[in-house]
C-alpha cells in the first residue's frame, strides 16, 4: 500500500466524521502538498454532499388523498361480517358462491329438523349409552328387541302348516260364473 | 328373625330388576337401537293390539328352548320371501286362522 493509498483511506474516514485530530491534521497537510489526493478528497466531499442534500430532501406525501382512498376501501367492503365469504361473494357480484352455501347451511337445518321429528332424541341416545330406556322397555327388553317375531309368533309357530295352506278363490262369485261360461 | 325376612324380601324383589338391567346392558347399540324403534312403533299401535302382542309376549316367554329356536328359524325364511310371496303368506295365515277360530 503506497503512501497516497493510505491517505485516500483516511479521506473517506474523514467525510464520515471518523477520522481523530491528529490523523486530520497530517492528512490536511499531505493534501496540501499532493494534487491527486486533493481531487480524491473534493470529489468524496461533493459526493458526500449529494448524499446528505438526497436524504435531507423533503418528501412530499399527500397524507390527506391516502387517507381519503383508505376511507373509500374501507366503505366499499362493507359493515364487518362473520361470513366473509358472502361479503366476498357481494363484493364480485356474482352470487352462486353465495346460493350455495346458504343452500347447505338451509338443507343442513332442514336434515336435523326432519331428523329430529322422525327420530326422537332417545331413539338415537339411548342405545349410545347416553340416557336410560323408558321404563316399558327396561322392563322388557326382549320384548322390544324380539318385537317382529313376537307380533308375528302364532303364524311363526305354524309357519309349515300355514304354508300347507291352498289359497280359496277370492274373488267374487259373478266373476267366477262368467268365467265358467 | 323381621330382619332376615324383609332383607330375604329385598333381594327377591331386587334380583328380576337387576336382572333386567343387565338383560338391557348386555345389548349392543345395534340392538338397543332397534328395541327403542320398535318401542316408538309400539306406543303408537292401538290399545287393543298392543295387548295382542302383551299376550304373545308372554307365550314367548314360556315357550321352551327348542321351539324358541325354531320360531326364530321361521322368522329367518319369512325374512327370505319376496313381497309376492309374503302377501300369499299372509293371506294363508288369515284363511288358516279362519279355519281354525
Amino acid at each position: 500500500m503506497t503512501r497516497c493509498d493510505r491517505h485516500q483511506e483516511n479521506i473517506t474516514a474523514l467525510a464520515d466524521g471518523a477520522l481523530g485530530i491528529l490523523a486530520t491534521l497530517r492528512l490536511h497537510l499531505h493534501l496540501a502538498s499532493c494534487r491527486v489526493c486533493a481531487a480524491v478528497a473534493d470529489a468524496r466531499r461533493s459526493a458526500v454532499a449529494v448524499q446528505r442534500n438526497v436524504l435531507s430532501a423533503p418528501v412530499e406525501v399527500d397524507c390527506e388523498r391516502m387517507l381519503a382512498e383508505a376511507r373509500r376501501a374501507i366503505a366499499a367492503l362493507g359493515e364487518p361480517t362473520p361470513f366473509p365469504f358472502l361479503r366476498a361473494a357481494d363484493r364480485r357480484g356474482a352470487t352462486p358462491w353465495n346460493w350455495a352455501v346458504l343452500a347447505g347451511v338451509g338443507g343442513a337445518a332442514a336434515t336435523a329438523g326432519l331428523f329430529a321429528w322422525l327420530v326422537s332424541p332417545s331413539t338415537v341416545l339411548v342405545p349410545l349409552g347416553l340416557g336410560a330406556p323408558p321404563a316399558v322397555v327396561a322392563s322388557k327388553p326382549e320384548l322390544f328387541r324380539d318385537y317382529e317375531i313376537i307380533r308375528e309368533l302364532d303364524a311363526l309357530e305354524h309357519f309349515d302348516s300355514v304354508n300347507r295352506v291352498r289359497l280359496e278363490d277370492s274373488r267374487p262369485a259373478a266373476t267366477k260364473q262368467r268365467r265358467r261360461t | 328373625m323381621t330382619r332376615a325376612a324383609l332383607l330375604l324380601f329385598a333381594v327377591i324383589a331386587l334380583l328380576p330388576a337387576g336382572a333386567v338391567a343387565d338383560e338391557w346392558n348386555r345389548y349392543g347399540p345395534r340392538e338397543r337401537y332397534e328395541a327403542m324403534q320398535n318401542y316408538n312403533q309400539h306406543r303408537q299401535l292401538p290399545k287393543q293390539e298392543r295387548k295382542n302382542i302383551e299376550r304373545q309376549y308372554q307365550r314367548w316367554q314360556q315357550l321352551p328352548d327348542d321351539e324358541r329356536a325354531k320360531v326364530r328359524r321361521n322368522y329367518e325364511r319369512l325374512q327370505q320371501l319376496s313381497p309376492d310371496e309374503r302377501r300369499s303368506f299372509e293371506r294363508k295365515y288369515q284363511q288358516w286362522r279362519d279355519h281354525r277360530d
